[in-house]
C-alpha cells in the first residue's frame, strides 16, 4: 500500500477562462499537503500553461491529473479535441506558441498523446530533494502511537490548513488523510440520492472505479446499505458475496471493512467506509477514529451538495433563462439565447447596460467559431465593449475602439457586432453595425420594418475602418428586435424569406411575446441550425413621480 | 460584478496629450484577466502615445496569456517607434520572460 506515488485528479468545469486559475490552487493546495515543494512559481506556471492550452484550443472535457513521486512531480491534462499541440518556436515578435515553449523550459520531460477521442499533454518537474519531501508523509505517521496524537493531527488538518480548500478538494485531502491515519488501502464516500433511496459513491481513493463507474447500492442491501438503514458503524472481518453487494469491492479483492454513517442535523446523507487487502480486525479505537473524521466529511459531503444544486440550477437558467437583464425605466427588455444543435457553446452573445446622462446600450454579436475559444473572445469583447461604452456615447466611436482592440489583440479572430445607444427620455437612437444584421422596429399597429442603416465591415478584419453611426427616432411604444443570423439563416431558404417571416412577428406587443412568437415562427422546422441571440426593447412611457 | 476583476487591479496614468502612459497591475495576470490589461492598453494604442510604462511590481503570477498581452502591445508601440519599459519586475517574472525566451525582447528598469 505504500506506493512510491499519489495521484489525484479533477475535473475543470466552469467558465473557461476561469479553470487556469482553478487548477493553479489546486495543485498548489495537493502538493503543500503532501509537504511537497516544487518551486515557488514553476508548476503553478506549468499548470497554467497547460490548461490554458487546453481551455483555448481544446474540447471538453478538460480534466487535470496530477502524479506526485519521490523525486519528480507530473502534471497531465486530458481534453476531448483529438488535435495534437502544436511546438512553435516563436521570436521575439511572436504572439503565439509560448506556453508549449514555456512547458518545454520548465519541464525536465512533457509530451502527448492521445487518450480516448481526445489526448492527454503531460509534463514532469522535479521535486526539490529536502527533509520535508516525502510524497504523503506516511513516515512521520508510523511514529503517532496513540490515538489523542490522531486526533490532534486530524483536527488541525480538517480546521486549519484545509479551510481554504475547495469541498472537492477537501473530500480528496480526508480521503488520503484516512488511509494513513488507519492505514488501510481504501476509502470511499458514498452519498445518499433520496429520491431513489440509493447510495452513490462521490469520492474514493484505492477505489476510484466506483466513482468512474457510477455505482449505486440501494440503502438496507449489503455493507453500506445496512450503515444507513441503521445509522451505525459496521465492521466486516471477512468480505465475502453474503455481505458485499458491490462487486468492486470483491473484485479489488478487499479483505476487511469498516464503515461509518454520515450525519448531518441528525440525517443520515451518505457512508463513509475504508478497507484493507490484508485481513484486519478493526478495533475500538479505529471505529471511534473513523466516526470522528466521517462527522467532519458530513459537513464537508453536505456543502458539497448544496454547491452542485447551486451550480445546476445556474446552468440551467444560463440555458433556458438568459442571464438577468437590468431594470432600466422606461425600457421593457426580453432575450433569448439557445445553443445550437452541435452543442456547447457558441459565439453569439447580447448585452444591455445603463449608460450616463440617461441612455441605454443594447449590444448583439456574433464571433465566428464555437466552443470554448469563442465563449472566451465573446467574454474579453463583451468587457471591453462596455469598456469603451463608458468613456463614449458615439456607438460607431466604440466599435472603432473594438475594432482596433481586436486587430491587436485577437488577430485573425472575425466577429460582427450590432451596438446601439438609446436615450430613453426622448427615443433618439445611434446604431453602428460591423458586418452585423441590421435590427427591426415596429411600431404600434404598422408591419416591421428593417432599420434603413449601412452595414461597416465586421470586427478584425480591415485596419482603420471609418465606422457610421445611423440616427434613429424609436416612438413610444415601438419595439426593436435585435438577433444573430441563427435565427435568421436556414438551408435552402433565402434570407429575404426567412427576414419576411421574422417582420411578421416583430410587434410592437410586449418583448418577452416578440421572442415567443419569433422562436415559434422560425424555429419550428427542427431543421439544424446555429446557435440562436435575440434581444428586443420596447419602449414605453416614463412614470414620472410627483 | 466580474468574479475576475477583484484578482487583479489596475490604475492607468494618460498625460494630458496622449503621449505617455502609465499602467500599474496588482494581482494575477492569466486567462481570467489578460483582457482587462488589453481593455486598459487602449490609450498605449493611440498613435499619440510615445512611451509606455508597465509597472509590474505588485503581480504575484503571469503565464503566457499576460506575455501575450504585452508582446502585441510592444510590437504596435515597435512599428512607430514607441518605447515601451518594464519598471519592477520581481525576480519570480523576470524568470517567466527567460523561460518564453523574452528577456532580451523587452526593457526593463532596473
Amino acid at each position: 500500500m505504500h506506493g512510491t506515488s499519489s495521484r489525484f485528479s479533477l475535473s475543470l468545469n466552469g467558465r473557461a477562462s476561469d479553470r487556469p486559475r482553478a487548477a493553479r490552487r489546486w495543485v498548489v493546495a495537493r502538493c503543500t499537503a503532501l509537504h511537497v515543494d516544487a518551486g515557488n512559481v514553476d508548476l503553478p506556471l506549468l499548470v497554467s500553461e497547460l490548461v490554458t492550452n487546453a481551455c483555448v484550443h481544446g474540447a471538453e472535457p478538460i480534466r487535470v491529473h496530477l502524479d506526485v513521486g519521490q523525486a519528480r512531480v507530473r502534471v497531465e491534462v486530458e481534453d476531448g479535441s483529438p488535435v495534437m499541440p502544436e511546438v512553435k518556436r516563436p521570436d521575439g515578435r511572436s504572439t503565439v506558441g509560448r506556453g508549449l515553449l514555456i512547458v518545454e523550459s520548465l519541464s525536465r520531460a512533457w509530451g502527448a498523446e492521445r487518450a480516448g477521442a481526445g489526448k492527454v499533454v503531460w509534463a514532469e518537474v522535479p521535486v526539490r530533494p529536502g527533509s520535508d519531501s516525502t510524497p504523503s508523509g506516511r513516515s512521520r505517521l508510523s511514529d503517532l502511537d496513540t490515538d489523542a496524537d490522531r486526533l490532534r493531527r486530524i483536527q488541525a488538518v480538517t480546521d486549519n490548513a484545509l479551510a481554504h480548500l475547495d469541498v472537492e478538494t477537501l473530500l480528496d485531502e480526508l480521503l488520503l488523510r484516512v488511509t494513513d491515519l488507519l492505514e488501510v488501502d481504501t476509502a470511499v464516500v458514498l452519498l445518499l440520492d433520496e429520491d431513489t433511496n440509493e447510495l452513490a459513491a462521490v469520492a474514493a481513493r484505492g477505489l476510484e472505479e466506483e466513482v468512474r463507474q457510477g455505482v449505486r447500492i440501494p440503502v438496507g442491501e449489503g455493507f453500506a446499505g445496512t450503515i444507513v438503514a441503521r445509522v451505525q458503524p459496521v465492521v466486516i472481518d471477512h468480505v465475502d458475496e453474503t455481505n458485499v453487494v458491490n462487486p468492486i469491492v470483491r473484485e479489488r479483492g478487499i479483505c476487511s471493512l469498516l464503515g461509518a454513517p454520515l450525519v448531518t442535523s441528525g440525517r443520515v446523507i451518505g457512508v463513509l467506509h475504508v478497507g484493507t487487502l490484508t485481513p484486519r480486525r478493526f478495533d475500538r479505537a479505529d471505529i471511534e477514529l473513523l466516526q470522528m473524521v466521517a462527522d467532519r466529511v458530513a459537513l464537508a459531503a453536505d456543502a458539497r451538495r448544496t454547491n452542485v444544486e447551486r451550480a445546476a440550477a445556474a446552468a440551467l437558467q444560463h440555458t433556458l433563462v438568459p442571464a438577468r437583464l437590468p431594470v432600466v425605466p422606461g425600457l421593457e427588455l426580453a432575450a433569448r439565447y439557445l445553443p445550437g444543435d452541435e452543442g456547447g457553446v457558441g459565439g453569439d452573445w447580447y448585452d444591455v447596460f445603463r449608460l450616463p446622462e440617461g441612455h441605454v446600450g443594447l449590444v448583439i454579436g456574433d464571433v465566428v467559431g464555437r466552443g470554448l475559444r469563442a465563449a472566451v473572445v465573446m467574454s474579453r469583447l463583451r468587457s471591453a465593449l462596455r469598456a469603451y461604452a463608458i468613456e463614449t456615447l458615439d456607438p460607431a466611436d466604440v466599435l472603432e475602439r473594438l475594432d482596433r482592440k481586436a486587430q491587436h489583440f485577437e488577430a485573425g479572430q472575425m466577429m460582427t457586432v450590432l451596438y446601439t445607444v438609446l436615450e430613453i427620455a426622448t427615443g433618439r437612437m445611434e446604431l453602428s453595425s460591423a458586418g452585423h444584421l441590421l435590427p427591426m422596429l415596429a411600431l404600434p399597429e404598422a408591419e416591421a420594418v428593417t432599420v434603413d442603416a449601412q452595414v461597416d465591415p465586421p470586427l478584425g478584419v480591415l485596419t482603420r475602418v471609418k465606422r457610421q453611426r445611423v440616427a434613429v427616432d424609436v416612438p413610444s411604444g415601438a419595439s426593436l428586435c435585435l438577433f444573430t443570423d441563427g435565427l435568421v439563416e436556414r438551408r435552402n431558404v433565402t434570407l429575404d424569406e426567412t427576414l419576411a417571416r421574422l417582420r411578421k412577428v416583430v410587434t410592437a406587443s410586449h418583448p418577452e411575446v416578440v421572442c415567443r412568437s419569433a422562436l415559434a415562427a422560425l424555429l419550428d422546422d427542427h431543421a439544424s441550425r446555429d446557435d440562436v441571440a435575440m434581444l428586443v426593447a420596447r419602449r414605453v412611457p416614463l412614470l414620472v413621480s410627483e | 460584478m466580474d468574479a475576475t476583476e477583484g484578482l487583479l487591479r489596475l490604475q492607468r496614468e494618460v498625460s494630458g496629450d496622449g503621449s505617455s502612459v502609465r499602467l500599474r497591475l496588482s494581482g494575477e495576470v492569466d486567462l481570467s484577466t489578460a483582457h482587462l490589461v488589453e481593455d486598459a492598453l487602449l490609450p498605449a494604442l493611440d498613435l499619440r502615445c510615445t512611451r509606455l510604462i508597465m509597472d509590474l511590481a505588485d503581480v504575484g503570477f503571469m503565464d503566457s496569456s499576460g506575455l501575450r498581452v504585452l508582446v502585441v502591445t510592444r510590437n504596435a508601440l515597435d512599428e512607430r517607434g514607441a518605447d515601451m519599459v518594464i519598471v519592477d519586475a520581481n525576480h519570480h517574472l523576470r524568470r517567466v520572460f527567460e523561460l518564453s525566451g523574452l528577456s532580451s525582447a523587452f526593457t526593463f528598469e532596473p
